[in-house]
């Protein structure tokens, strides 16, 4: 177990070209010892590269990585002491579950006895004990998928399991499933923890720190919490939650006070800035249905109401601007005009995209 | 219309009468039948060229017959001849020889293959360099190997050196058959090579990482991860060895034709030289050799056929 620090790490793979794209851009970052983590972007955002930089599959082209107080920057993959579990399971066809989960101890030249001891432990964790004579291969997906994370499991030294998309093979009910089981096993041992998804459902649900990367630069680490209410940037507000956050361009017209083409908006952030480039964001969780109108409030023509059982999605038109609501679903929603408030403390101000 | 209502359901108006599309017999056993009309060719070649040879010769192993005269019906002695034959011993003995080291073209391809698995510059070239002894002729393989054995050739003045003036591996009927294995090892080897390095192609990475992940290291990756992986490949590569060490057949014609005193001869080559060269021209005779040979390679194939059916059962 280790605390690990990503020093000024950036990475590309095309090393002697003159301006190179960097598929992770410069950045430092440390995950805590114990941590459970969620990486999350679009495809192609540099996730996996991460990753593969910590379990040290590749090398950085810049900066470095230190595992608690140790430089491992330069150390192979095989004395970096990591496990990773990968989209599709990773089992030794050829060997016995109990086999499977015994090589990595094997490998180290552990005693048999407390192989034993350590491989029965960690499959009834992952209710893999019936199985543990069984050949590998003809496990389901799941049980595979299981033993793939039960060879991190067996190493008590192991610094992090880092895991690629382990999920994506898996059935959505047992998905749920396999999510609560590696939260036990975080509680139990402390193992640090490292999810890449790009499913924002399954970082939320996970993590309890999530980092969002986009085009190579994180652009936002925090809690699930932190992530919904106050997104550091537009992307995020976009890409995090169901449906997006509601973004439109405004203007500033006093410190507290922004406008929307005539109309304007109480917000709590102080705008200190002359630029022209400003966003109001605003989660649909947030706006409310009201019957008289108040401060922040608008009357917007409804477009569509979606009933998903649990709540009720709003669309509305407001001067050519569409509005999503999201509402409880007992409510009743008039047909034609809503007055909908936008409530000052829940509304964000983007200045070229970014929090003020 | 008092008659209508008391027989309601009987009277359904012609417009209405379910008619049922009359299908053509093609049509209802097209699907059954395509697959049949597309293998028909194929089938009729191997009836023609595969199965009726292999019938006709185990009748013709019955007869005594030169080719010309009338065929003599002999029932089995033509067999039982063949349990007091000296050289049919030879012959199969030398075949078993050959099995046994014609082996080792598998794990030394393998060798190679890895060997020749990396990314330089010009990999490409070396390694068609390498395949090239199986893409010429097993002719100019013999012939080149020939060469090398002749005392005043290749290897001779090493041998010389060595205080074996003047051997000639060819000339010495304990050592010629092995001379002409090394010799028809030699493509085998680039051939098995060939089937490897695909193979190591298509490993996946995924498992090596996880495997270098699981700290093995060297042999042990090889072992678990890699060699696992090339079972299919492995499983090829034995069966053209051995289907090819049991009718080495080209070697032995090109660079000994069976000499001295028959002590190379393999049962490919000792059949050939009794029905069809100037030594017998008997037919019968030479079928059935050709019907044991036929027997211990058909004992062969139906085990690996079963192999591969039962590993296909079970889901791989």
């Amino acid at each position: 177990m280790a605390k690990i620090i990503l020093d000024n790490i950036a990475h590309t793979y095309e090393p002697n070209v003159n301006n190179p794209i960097f598929a992770l851009k410069e950045m430092s970052l440390s995950w805590a010892d114990g941590g459970r983590y969620a990486l999350l972007g679009p495809s192609g955002c540099g996730k996996t590269t991460m990753l593969n930089i910590m379990s040290g599959l590749v090398r950085p082209s810049h900066g470095k990585v230190f595992f608690d107080e140790r430089e491992v920057t330069s150390m192979i993959t095989e004395d970096r002491n990591i496990a990773q579990v990968f989209q599709f399971p990773v089992i030794y066809g050829t060997m016995t579950v109990y086999e499977n989960l015994a090589f990595p101890l094997k490998c180290r030249q552990f005693p048999e006895n407390q192989i034993e001891r350590k491989v029965r432990e960690v499959a009834e964790i992952l209710n893999l004990q019936d199985y543990l004579s069984n050949r590998a291969k003809g496990l389901t997906a799941d049980q595979k998928q299981l033993i793939s994370l039960g060879r991190g499991l067996v190493r008590e030294d192991v610094a992090a399991i880092l895991m690629d998309e382990p999920l994506t093979v898996i059935d959505p009910d047992l998905k749920f499933r396999l999510r609560r089981k590696l939260k036990e096993i975080n509680d139990k041992y402390k193992t640090t923890l490292i999810y890449v998804t790009h499913d924002q459902n399954e970082a939320m649900t996970f993590a309890d720190n999530i980092i969002v990367m986009d085009q190579g630069e994180v652009v936002q680490a925090g809690s699930p919490k932190d992530l919904f209410e106050r997104p550091q940037t537009t992307f995020v507000g976009y890409f995090i939650g169901s449906p997006a956050m509601n973004l439109y361009k405004c203007s500033v017209s006093s410190q507290n006070e922004i406008s929307i083409g005539a109309k304007a908006f109480k917000v709590q952030t102080n705008i200190n800035s002359g630029s022209d480039n400003l966003k109001l964001g605003i989660r649909s969780e947030y706006i409310t249905v009201e019957s008289e109108h108040s401060d922040n409030s608008l009357e917007a023509d409804v477009i569509e109401v979606e009933d998903f059982g649990n709540y009720k999605l709003i669309t509305a038109s407001f001067d050519s601007l569409k509005i999503k609501a999201k509402v409880k679903r007992e409510l009743d929603i008039p047909s034609e005009k809503v007055i909908l408030k936008l409530p000052a403390e829940h509304c964000c101000i983007y200045e070229n995209n970014k929090l003020i | 219309m008092g008659w209508f209502s008391t027989t309601p359901f009987l009277n359904v108006p012609n417009s209405t009468q379910i008619t049922y599309r009359k299908s053509s017999w093609w049509k209802l056993n097209q699907q059954r039948l395509t697959p049949w009309i597309f293998l028909f060719p194929g089938l009729l070649l191997f009836l023609v060229y595969v199965i009726w040879p292999i019938f006709n010769s185990l009748y013709i192993s019955l007869l005594q017959w030169d080719g010309l005269s009338p065929a003599i019906y002999v029932g089995l002695s033509n067999y039982i001849e063949l349990l007091d034959d000296e050289y049919f011993y030879i012959s199969l003995m030398n075949n078993l020889k050959w099995l046994i080291l014609f082996m080792l073209a598998v794990p030394i391809g393998l060798g190679l293959a890895i060997f020749l698995n990396q990314t330089i510059f010009g990999i490409r070239l070396i390694k068609s360099l390498f395949f090239f002894p199986f893409v010429i002729s097993q002719v100019v393989i013999g012939i080149i190997f020939s060469w090398f054995y002749n005392p005043r050739g290749v290897i001779g003045p090493f041998l010389d050196k060595l205080g074996l003036s003047n051997y000639a591996i060819l000339a010495d009927e304990n050592f010629a058959t092995y001379g002409i294995i090394f010799a028809g090892i030699y493509p085998q080897i680039a051939y098995c090579m060939i089937l490897y390095l695909t193979g190591l192609n298509n490993l996946n990475t995924d498992q090596i990482e996880a495997g270098r992940m699981d700290g093995a290291k060297g042999f042990s990756l090889f072992k678990n991860i890699i060699l696992p992986q090339l079972k299919p490949a492995t499983f090829l590569a034995i069966v053209v060895t051995v289907i090819g060490s049991l009718r080495s057949f080209d070697m032995v014609a090109i660079m000994t034709q069976g000499g001295p005193y028959g002590s190379t001869n393999v049962l490919a080559y000792y059949m050939f030289e009794t029905a069809l060269s100037e030594y017998g021209y008997r037919m019968g005779y030479g079928s059935a050799i050709a019907a044991v040979l036929f027997t211990i390679m058909m004992f062969y194939i139906l085990f690996f056929i079963y192999r591969m059916y039962q590993s296909e059962k079970k889901g791989l």
